[in-house]
């Protein structure tokens, strides 16, 4: 969604709203709802946000006292030059850091999406401007294929061995702690790049059985989550939470 | 010719079928020993060769020559201190590289080695040719195919054996693995250092000792410590592992396991050759039913199911013939000799004392056939897998299952079963708590008082008996793991090797193994017990209470004879004759129990239940429970018999006729047991210290020490609990 008609020094311009959390969701809300419906109407935004009527108009009213809209009561929304502003910047905001969990971080669009509707109010200024830049910075590096940003996607998928799903592989990262049970793993064979398979969960979804080299061996899922892999199927990992 | 003597090691990973190999090296001909100071097997056998006498030990499995476990150091202190002539490392041919990192091992510390590349017929199953000459060359040993459970190489491994131990072998000589130029620069850096000392060198191959340091082995570390000039050689490993670890950016252990997985991988590229497998993996088929998340449970106790009847109610089949031999081989015996002390003796102390020591090898011999098949087939480790989410929570590991479920047959097979647990720490916890598995000799008891006590209701007391034990068992476990062992969980690290057929030989093997440790190690002592314990029963003899009571009881009865005779004198109706008929003969058998008790209390087991009766006596129970718990010490089932004699009642065994069964004796008014004495009683022989053979198979087995923490512990929480229990009864009014 990055709109390239608009000038790349608007675009990376983060200023401070000034509003709390909720009324910038408002603001957010009834720009949306105004680029999506010919009007706005209270009801809408109270069926967006899942609230009720009343205390949309509540915020309503908070918000003209700041000049940000134009609204009579019974009436329409609109939003006023500065509101205008306002809503821009925060779903400025929102876009790129959605694209900052969806393509750096490599998060499953849905998940993106909500992760920078928790952080989006909360990130000062300066701090979008950093993020921005470095998302920018992904982003013309990832087109013209470095090395490197191959490797960070690879280090996102990273995640601890307990979390794969039954008869799924991945390339083991690395073991860690200092204990003797990594000793023993180590010369079990559990180094870097070596490909290991859950081949189930036991009945009771623990320990689990995992073939590494030309072996079968059982382990804990606690002493499983010690263990780094990388999904040797993309996007397959299995989530703690979030919808599939 | 004069023979010679070799003396040669065996040392494997865990599953590279290592055992099959030493037995089929050796036949029968085995001893086993504990490696001095712990609990570690160590297996002996003897074979020879031409004039060669050859002395093979079996040595621990394991992965790897550090120094983390029990078992790495025995092996390595084998191989250092005792220099065998040749070490025989086997490996799983069908899992080369994991196997060879070993090898690698055995190779730095500079041991003279003969491969036995086992199980090459699995191996070629799963489509791998391996060049056994290419890999013998880049190893520097003899490399043999073998099948240990049908023999299959083992002249060719005996005859390199003897070539490698002679020096005539072409293929033997020392190599080194190459760990790169960066960490052999740092290795000869170490080694230079401990070159100024030679007393080392001699000592230690310095190569060895030089690439253990840098691992910061802490054995290794100790070892070097005796020598002078070490404080140099340590600064030195310490500066370069940390120099190693920067250019690296990774730590010691995973860069040198790296260099030697390295090694191994070109080693395994250049001899082993790879096909389309010739047999699908049946171990995975197997899998789909045994380790199922709905079939693995039922399939698991009906495993268990038939395990435990085998063992417990087949085995009783022999135990009978084995009870009513000892019994007719008394009474022979009462016939040759004379009566006197020393019949008493053989009779009852020592034959009696055999009987009880043979009498566990029927359900000792089944349950070891049942847990050699489970091991060698490769369905123990499946079990295991399956339980542990359960065990784990109690503190325990999936294998403890087995061994906990077989103690509610019998405690001292059961103990002898937590071999299979590879970890001390978790064989210890299992072997403590298993006497809380309320064995099979304790529900006579049971029996006899929830019968006598609570009729109708006595299947839900016996029932709610074995459930306290089940939950004390697991309290225990949490409370000796936090005393014990507090914060050493340890790690769940088990191969699922693939299921096979076991063999007869194997099996009878370990039968065999088992029972005769059995007879050998705890026979012995649980006979001597035994007999000092029966002789503790019967000693002091009280004569003159025998003669008084005697007197009494013929004068009572010849009242009653008079008494008799005037009443029917008198013309009497029947009805009052056997009023007076029951008056004197309860009156005698009045007499009989006292002067019973009184007997019993004389000698030194009845001095000691009278001497704890201020402790007995807070939890209700009378005099003749105090003394009939303290004989219950030989075996549970005692304490049925001694209250038979106690009480001058019949304990079912028909053995005189006229008396009163006993479960209508105990329930009289005047002994005072009421049902909640009773239940307390059952309580107590419940939690109270197991039977003297599990207190010497727990000795054996776990150490005296552990042995002893038990029975204290034991003790102690039997009486708490029935104390709390008994009042908190009473305040109840029950």
């Amino acid at each position: 969604m990055k709109r390239g008609d608009e000038a790349a020094g608007r675009e990376e311009y983060f200023e401070s709203t000034d509003l709390s959390a909720n009324m910038e969701d408002y603001m957010e809300t009834i720009a949306l709802l105004a680029s999506r419906n010919r009007v706005v109407r209270v009801k809408d935004i109270a069926k967006t946000l899942k609230i009720t009527m009343p205390s949309v108009t509540a915020a309503l009213g908070k918000l003209r006292e700041k000049g940000l809209i134009y609204y009579e009561k019974y009436g329409f929304i609109e939003l006023t030059d500065s509101g205008r502003r306002v809503a821009d910047l925060v779903s400025r905001k929102h876009s790129f850091l959605k694209r900052f969990f969806r393509e750096v971080l490599r998060m499953e669009p849905n998940s993106a999406d909500e992760e920078a509707c928790r952080i989006e109010h909360h990130l000062s200024p300066e701090a979008c401007r950093r993020l921005y830049r470095l998302v920018e910075f992904h982003d013309t590096e990832h087109g013209s294929e470095r090395e490197w940003t191959g490797q960070l996607q690879d280090v996102m998928e990273e995640g601890p061995l307990s979390e794969l799903r039954e008869g799924q592989s991945a390339a083991i990262v690395k073991v860690l702690g200092d204990s003797p049970l990594r000793k023993r793993l180590i010369d079990m064979g559990f180094r870097r790049g070596e490909k290991i398979t859950v081949i189930k969960y036991a009945p009771l979804r623990d320990p689990i059985e995992l073939s590494i080299k030309d072996y079968r061996l059982s382990l804990r899922v606690e002493e499983a989550r010690d263990i780094v892999v990388r999904p040797l199927e993309r996007g397959r990992h299995r989530r703690r939470h979030g919808k599939e | 010719m004069k023979t010679r003597e070799i003396t040669v090691g065996l040392v494997g990973n865990p599953n590279c079928g290592k055992t099959t190999i030493f037995n089929a090296l050796t036949g029968a001909r085995q001893k086993v020993a504990n490696w001095s100071g712990v609990t570690v097997e160590k297996r002996e056998g003897r074979l020879r060769h031409g004039d060669v006498s050859i002395r093979v030990i079996d040595l621990p499995g394991i992965y790897s020559l550090t120094s983390y476990s029990m078992e790495e150091i025995i092996t390595r202190d084998f191989i250092i201190d005792d220099r065998p002539d040749v070490i025989v490392n086997v490996v799983d041919a069908g899992n080369l590289e994991r196997n060879l990192y070993l090898t690698t091992q055995l190779i730095n510390i500079g041991a003279r080695s003969v491969m036995a590349l086992n199980m090459f017929d699995e191996a070629a199953n799963k489509g791998l040719t391996i060049d056994t000459e290419g890999l013998g060359t880049l190893l520097g040993m003899p490399v043999v195919r073998t099948v240990g459970t049908r023999s299959v190489g083992i002249a060719e491994l005996v005859e390199r054996i003897v070539q490698v131990a002679e020096g005539t072998s072409e293929t033997a000589r020392h190599i080194h693995i190459p760990f790169g130029d960066d960490v052999e620069a740092e290795i000869r850096a170490v080694q230079d250092l401990m070159r100024k000392n030679e007393s080392i060198g001699r000592r230690y191959s310095t190569r060895w000792l030089a690439v253990r340091l840098l691992e910061r082995d802490s054995d290794a570390i100790k070892k070097l410590r005796a020598f002078t000039g070490h404080e140099a050689v340590l600064e030195q490993a310490g500066k370069s592992r940390a120099l190693l670890e920067r250019k690296f950016d990774d730590d010691i252990e995973t860069i040198l396991s790296d260099r030697r997985y390295g090694f191994i991988a070109g080693a395994v590229r250049e001899s082993v050759r790879k096909s389309a497998p010739r047999r699908v993996d049946v171990s995975d088929r197997i899998d789909r039913f045994i380790t199922n998340r709905y079939l693995g449970f039922p399939i698991l106790f009906l495993f268990l199911w038939a395990l435990f009847h085998l063992t417990f109610a087949l085995g009783e089949y022999p135990m009978n013939l084995i009870e009513s031999g000892v019994h007719h081989l008394g009474l022979a015996v009462e016939r040759l000799v004379p009566a006197g002390p020393l019949k008493d003796l053989i009779i009852d102390g020592v034959i009696g004392g055999v009987g009880g020591v043979i009498v566990f090898l029927p359900n000792i011999l089944i349950l070891f056939m049942g847990i050699s098949f489970m091991e060698d087939t490769g369905y123990m480790a499946r079990a295991a897998f399956i339980m542990d989410r359960v065990m784990h929570t109690l503190g325990l590991h999936g294998k403890s299952f087995i061994p906990l479920i077989m103690g509610f047959g019998c405690n001292v097979p059961a103990i002898m079963a937590t071999r299979s647990l590879e970890n001390r720490q978790d064989r210890i916890l299992t072997i403590l708590i298993n006497p809380f598995m309320s064995c099979s000799a304790r529900l006579p008891v049971y029996i006899l008082f929830a019968g006598a006590f609570f009729h109708a209701h006595a299947g839900t007391v016996i029932l709610s008996l074995y459930l306290v034990g089940i939950v004390l068992a697991f309290v225990s476990a949490r409370i000796y793991g936090m005393v014990f062992f507090r914060g050493s969980s340890t790690p769940f690290v088990m191969e699922l090797p693939p299921y096979r057929i076991p063999t007869l030989k194997s099996t009878l093997l370990h039968m065999w193994d088992r029972a005769s440790q059995y007879l050998r190690k705890m026979g012995g002592i649980i006979l001597a017990f035994s007999i000092i314990i029966w002789f503790m029963g019967e000693y002091p003899k009280s004569p003159d209470i025998a003669r008084e009571y005697d007197a009494r009881i013929a004068a009572v009865q010849a009242e009653g004879y008079s008494a008799l005779e005037k009443a029917r004198a008198r013309g009497a109706s029947s009805e009052s004759l056997d009023e007076v008929r029951t008056k004197y003969i309860t009156g005698a058998r009045q007499l009989e129990v006292e002067k019973a008790t009184l007997e019993k209390r004389n000698t030194i087991i009845g001095r000691m239940g009278e001497f704890l009766t201020p402790v007995t006596s807070p939890l209700g129970f009378n005099q003749q429970m105090g003394i009939s718990l303290v004989t219950g010490f030989v075996a549970k089932e005692v304490v049925v018999s001694t209250m038979g004699v106690l009480y001058h009642a019949d304990i079912g065994n028909g053995a005189d006729g006229g008396q009163q069964p006993i479960d209508q004796v105990i329930r009289r008014p005047e002994y005072g047991i009421t049902p909640l004495v009773a239940y307390t009683f059952m309580l107590f022989v419940l939690l109270y210290v197991p039977c003297l053979a599990t207190v010497v198979v727990m000795g054996r087995e776990a150490g005296w020490r552990w042995a002893f923490v038990s029975l204290v512990y034991q003790l102690v929480l039997a009486w708490t609990v029935c104390f709390l229990f008994y009042n908190a009864g009473k305040i109840l009014g029950f």
